[in-house]
Parts: structure tokens; C-alpha cells; sequence
């Protein structure tokens, strides 16, 4: 406990007394965080264009023939939502697309009225759901048997087919980048970050040979430049935490906004489902989520960066 | 000589009538005596192996407590330490003379084990050193005291808290360590500049802080390697003192040295070195090289 209580004080002692590398640190240790956000940030939006493009898009319209009988119906639907890589299915009988007709068309008076339950050309239709993208061209393969030919009218898969394709290649090299980059500079600021430690503590060698020599185990030694460490994370997420939380702020504000235009409106665009939900702030939620990664991710690497700094003066 | 020296210097605290070293120790023993021997005896229990048998004692009187056998120290192709077989007994101020290379610094290092001997015994108070592990180390090192030319004193920290960071590695309590730095900085005459950082120090009163902190531990051995090169006379002169009034109250003091004054003056036990070998060990000696 007393040896506990020493290494905690040595380690804000040794912070407060190595200001100046204490503070390069911090800087060194604070971008790297940012950084780290960033592409989480980029992650997460990416994630939310997905989910609202799978929403709008990446519904399977079957339109039924109006010949089909009701049993017919009833069969092929149990059998759509038999299948494996469907999530959900509804139902949109003949006077659903009625009313969803003249929604869409409501300020056509024209149209208004122009179609009835008794005169009704609009098919009735199975909207099926996926989890996985991917599985659209599976499920097309089996509603595109002969054995449906009586009953499906056409589907909505061919007007969609390209821009599905297109849109899973582009995301799935997107990730790949994204992963890629992400390595790539995080793997920097890992070495930025291990570098100015070493600096920190390369500075202190003299102290670390006189604890050696004057009976200091090794434990004893290391633990102070930990408590530094720890010390550099929670002041670095801090400081990130702050300037992201601004960040996020201006971004909603953008959002909210419905005058802003150009590169605003852009932004605006991009972050819409990212940082409010049904209209929602989700800042707060975010910044909280960021605000634990940034910790984990500090505490990691400054801990790990001040063991491995030490290290080689521990030897005997 | 030196003691001519103490007489002749009536302010400094530690020759004071009833402040002699001697009485302080005693004083520090009596404040600590509770806590300072479990220490001591964790420490031997720590030390791994047999007790090392000495060969016959010709000075039976005089306790072994350092012996040096057939230690061979190289680095790379050249040899420090040719063979070197010595006994250094309790109490005793040794000098250790020689010319530069001659391997002193070696010695001493073997000793605090600082490096590692190629081959051979260091036995010290009958366990042999040279079979402690790594982790053992620490333990063992709190029960040395090691002075330095170059003093490598900590320059964050003040000159209190360079002394007490001595004993604070070893998990002593707070109320514990006080008294005893304090007594300590006034033994070397250095308690009024306990708040002083060492940068704000002379290189004698900087020297003095070091002595402090490797006599806090109450060590039975306190090994100094040339503690006055970077010192100018007067300083010098002090501190071989301070050394020679440690010396009194008990501990075994090893000293290397170049200067031929001090080790003239001394009249103890000089060890010459030559080229990794002792060729000269008198009793009461004088610098030889
Ligand atoms: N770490 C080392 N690596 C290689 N050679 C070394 C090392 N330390 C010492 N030596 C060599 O070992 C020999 C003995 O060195 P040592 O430092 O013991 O001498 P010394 O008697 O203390 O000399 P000085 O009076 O100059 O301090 C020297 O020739 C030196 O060059
Ligand atoms: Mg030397």
C-alpha cells in the first residue's frame, strides 16, 4: 500500500517535473487519438449510408399477376418467407397500392381518383427483406424458377440489378481501403507515440540506473512511467474528447439546419444518419462511445509504449 | 591527519561534541531498530545457496566480509580482472589504488554487481554473490552503499527527497523514512539545504547528499569510486572525512581513488592494482604507483 501510494506520487511528480516532454507527449498521444476517431467516425458513417441505401434499395418487390387465385398467393408467399436469407416479408394487396399511388402522386390532382377499387390496374405485390445484400441475387435465382411463371407478374430486381452490384462492389473496396488506411496510420502514430516516450524516458536513464543501484525492484521501477502513462491517456482523451464533441456539435448543427448549401450542405448530407436518428441528436451517444474508444485506445498505447520504452534500462 | 581535520573544523555539525557519527548512528539505530533488522534478515534470506565456508583466517580478530576468489572479469578480448583473490574484513577502510586501466572501477563493480564476474567468488558476509539471480539484485543492493564520481544524484527531486527516495524503494513507512533522512543530511552536515535542488548545490555539498543516501540503508558496506575526482581540494578533503568519521562508527569503507595525498594521509589499508592483478597489499600503506 505505502509502496502503491509512492509510485502513484512519483508518477505526477515525474509528470509535473518532465513538463515539456510530458507535453509533447500528450500532443503526440492527443492526434493519434484524433486520428483513431477519425476513422471510426468514417466507419460508422459509412455504416449508416449502408444500412439507408439496404432500406431504400435492397427491398425485393414481387408484383403478382392478377390472375393468380388467392391459394396460389398464400403459397408462394409462405414459401418467400420460408427462405433462408429472408428477414421479413409484408403483404401489399391491390388497395394498398392504391392509397400508396395516390400518396406519391398527391399534388397531381389529375391523378387523384383516377384509379378505384373497382378499377384497380395495380398489382398486388410480397415485399421481401434482407439482412445481407449479398443474397439478392440468390433469392432472384429461385423466384425466377418456371414453376412461378403463372404468378409472379415481374419484380423489381431488374430495374435495381446494376446499381446493387455497383453499390456492393464500390463499399466492399471501400472497406478494404478504409481497414487499410486505418492500419497504416495508426500504425504511425503507434510509432510517433512509442518514440516520444522513449525520448521521455531516455532523458530519465541516470534516474532509472540510481533506482537500480539503490535497491529498486524492478516492479518498483517500471511503475512510475506507467502511472505516466495513464497519466498521458486520460489527459489526451480528454483533450480529444472535447474537440470532438465540438466537431460533432458544428456537423449538427449543419444537419439541422435546412438552408445550408455547397460543401455544407455536402457534409450535411453525409453525416444526416450518422448524428440524428428520427430526427434525434445522437451526439451525445456518439461522443460517448468515441469518448471510449479514445480511452481504451490511449490507456493501450500509452501503457504499452512506457513498458517497452523502459524495458531496456531494466536489464541488468 | 584527518582527524587533526575534524578538530579543525568546530561548525560543521557532525563534529560537534555529542553529534559524533558514531552517536548519531546509535541514534538512528535506536529510532529505527525495530523495523531496520527484519529488513536485514529478509535480505539474507533472500540471498540463494549454501554459506560459502572461508578458507583459514590469518586475521581471526577481524571478521571476513568480502573476499574476492580467482575473479576474472573480460571485456571482449581484455581482461579487467586476471585471477584477483582478496579479503576485505569488517570495519576496515581499504584504499584501492592504481593507474587508470588497472581495473579498480572493475572491482568495484564486480562487488555491487554492476557486471558480472567471468569466473570466480565474491563472497560477501559467507553467501556467494555471484549466484544471485537477476530479481535478487535489489535485496542485495540495499544493503551497500554505493558513492559515485559523478554523483548521479536526481535533478527533479531535492535533497531530501534524493535521500529518502533511498529508502522509500524499500518499502520503509513514511514516519520512518523521515527521521531517518533527517538525521542522516545533518550526519553529513547538509539538513539545512534539504529543500535545495542539487543543481543549486557545490559539487562537495552534492557529494555529501550522495554519501547520505548510501549510508541511509545503514548499510555494513559503503563503496566509493574516485568520490573526490570532480572535487577541489577543500571539498576533497571533506569529504574524506566524512568517509574517514563513517569509517569510525563501524562501516567498511572501500575506496578507490587516484590521489596519493589522500591515501598517504590515511595511513589504513592500500590495494594496488596493476593491469587486472593486486601487486601491492599493505597494511598501514602508502600510493606505491
Ligand atoms: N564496459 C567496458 N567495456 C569494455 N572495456 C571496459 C569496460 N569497462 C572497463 N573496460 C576496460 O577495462 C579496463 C579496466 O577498467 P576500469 O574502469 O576498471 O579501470 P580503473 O582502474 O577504474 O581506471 P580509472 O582509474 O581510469 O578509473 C580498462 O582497460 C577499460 O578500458
Ligand atoms: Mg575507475
Amino acid at each position: 500500500m505505502n509502496s502503491f501510494l509512492r509510485v502513484l506520487g512519483y508518477g505526477v511528480q515525474g509528470f509535473r517535473r518532465n513538463l515539456w516532454l510530458s507535453v509533447i507527449a500528450i500532443i503526440t498521444l492527443t492526434m493519434t487519438l484524433l486520428t483513431i476517431t477519425a476513422f471510426t467516425v468514417g466507419d460508422i458513417v459509412a455504416t449508416k449510408k449502408y444500412q439507408e441505401f439496404s432500406q431504400d434499395k435492397i427491398d425485393y418487390v414481387v408484383y403478382i399477376q392478377d390472375s393468380a387465385s388467392d391459394q396460389d398467393f398464400n403459397a408462394l408467399y409462405d414459401q418467400i418467407k420460408a427462405r433462408p436469407e429472408v428477414q421479413t416479408v409484408t403483404v401489399v394487396s391491390k388497395s394498398d397500392a392504391r392509397i400508396k399511388f395516390e400518396q406519391d402522386h398527391k399534388d397531381q390532382p389529375v391523378l387523384q381518383g383516377l384509379i378505384t377499387d373497382d378499377n384497380n390496374p395495380l398489382p398486388r405485390s410480397i415485399v421481401a427483406h434482407f439482412v445481407d445484400p449479398n443474397s439478392i441475387s440468390v433469392f432472384n435465382t429461385f423466384i425466377s424458377a418456371d414453376r412461378y411463371k403463372g404468378v409472379v407478374d415481374s419484380t423489381s430486381y431488374k430495374d435495381n440489378a446494376t446499381s446493387i452490384d455497383n453499390y456492393l462492389h464500390f463499399t466492399k473496396i471501400l472497406r478494404i481501403f478504409g481497414l487499410f488506411f486505418t492500419c497504416f496510420f495508426v500504425l504511425i502514430a503507434v510509432l510517433v507515440v512509442l518514440n516520444t516516450i522513449r525520448l521521455a524516458i531516455f532523458a530519465r536513464r541516470t534516474e532509472i540506473e540510481v533506482m537500480r543501484l539503490v535497491g529498486a525492484t524492478q516492479r518498483y521501477i517500471r511503475g512510475p512511467f506507467i502511472v505516466e502513462g495513464i497519466l498521458f491517456a486520460v489527459i489526451s482523451t480528454l483533450i480529444s474528447t472535447i474537440l470532438t464533441g465540438i466537431m460533432l456539435q458544428q456537423i449538427d448543427n449543419l444537419v439541422q439546419q435546412t438552408t445550408v448549401t455547397g460543401l455544407g450542405n455536402q457534409i450535411a448530407q453525409l453525416f444526416s444518419s450518422t448524428v440524428r436518428m428520427n430526427g434525434v441528436s445522437e451526439v451525445t451517444s456518439l461522443l460517448l462511445y468515441l469518448f471510449a474508444i479514445q480511452l481504451i485506445s490511449g490507456l493501450v498505447l500509452a501503457t504499452m509504449c512506457s513498458m517497452l520504452a523502459v524495458r531496456r534500462y531494466l536489464k541488468e | 591527519m584527518p582527524e587533526e581535520k575534524v578538530t579543525e573544523q568546530p561548525d560543521s555539525p557532525a563534529s560537534k561534541p555529542g553529534k559524533s557519527v558514531e552517536g548519531l548512528t546509535k541514534k538512528v539505530a535506536a529510532k529505527v531498530g525495530k523495523a531496520a533488522r527484519p529488513l536485514f534478515k529478509k535480505v539474507k534470506d533472500a540471498m540463494p545457496g549454501k554459506e560459502v565456508e572461508p578458507i583459514e583466517d590469518p586475521t581471526p580478530l577481524r571478521p571476513l566480509l568480502v573476499e574476492f576468489r580467482d575473479v576474472t572479469k573480460q571485456y571482449g578480448n581484455h581482461i579487467a580482472l586476471n585471477n584477483i583473490s582478496i579479503k576485505f574484513y569488517k570495519g576496515e577502510f581499504l584504499s584501492i589504488v592504481g593507474p587508470s586501466g588497472a581495473g579498480k572501477s572493475t572491482l568495484i563493480k564486480c562487488l555491487t554487481l554492476q557486471e558480472r564476474p567471468d569466473s570466480g567468488r565474491i563472497i560477501v558476509a559467507g553467501r556467494d554473490i555471484t549466484l544471485l539471480k537477476d530479481r535478487d539484485l535489489p535485496y542485495y543492493r540495499r544493503k551497500v552503499g554505493i558513492v559515485f564520481q559523478d554523483f548521479k544524484l536526481l535533478p527533479a527531486k531535492t535533497v531530501y527527497e534524493n535521500v529518502a527516495f533511498a529508502l522509500e524503494v524499500s518499502g520503509t513507512p513514511g514516519r520512518e523514512i523521515k527521521s531517518r533522512v533527517e538525521v542522516m543530511l545533518e550526519t553529513v552536515g547538509m539538513l539545512s539545504k534539504r529543500n535545495n535542488f542539487p543543481h543549486e548545490l557545490s559539487g562537495g555539498e552534492q557529494q555529501r547528499v550522495v554519501i547520505a543516501r548510501a549510508l541511509v540503508h545503514d548499510p555494513k558496506i559503503l563503496i566509493a569510486d574516485e568520490p573526490t575526482g570532480n572535487l577541489d581540494p577543500v571539498n576533497t578533503w571533506e569529504i574524506v572525512e566524512l568517509l574517514y568519521k563513517i569509517n569510525k562508527s563501524g562501516t567498511m569503507v572501500i575506496l578507490a581513488t587516484h590521489d596519493r595525498e589522500i591515501v598517504d594521509a590515511l595511513k589504513k589499508r592500500v590495494v594496488t592494482m596493476r593491469a587486472g592483478t593486486v601487486v601491492a597489499d599493505q597494511e598501514k600503506g602508502v600510493y606505491l604507483v
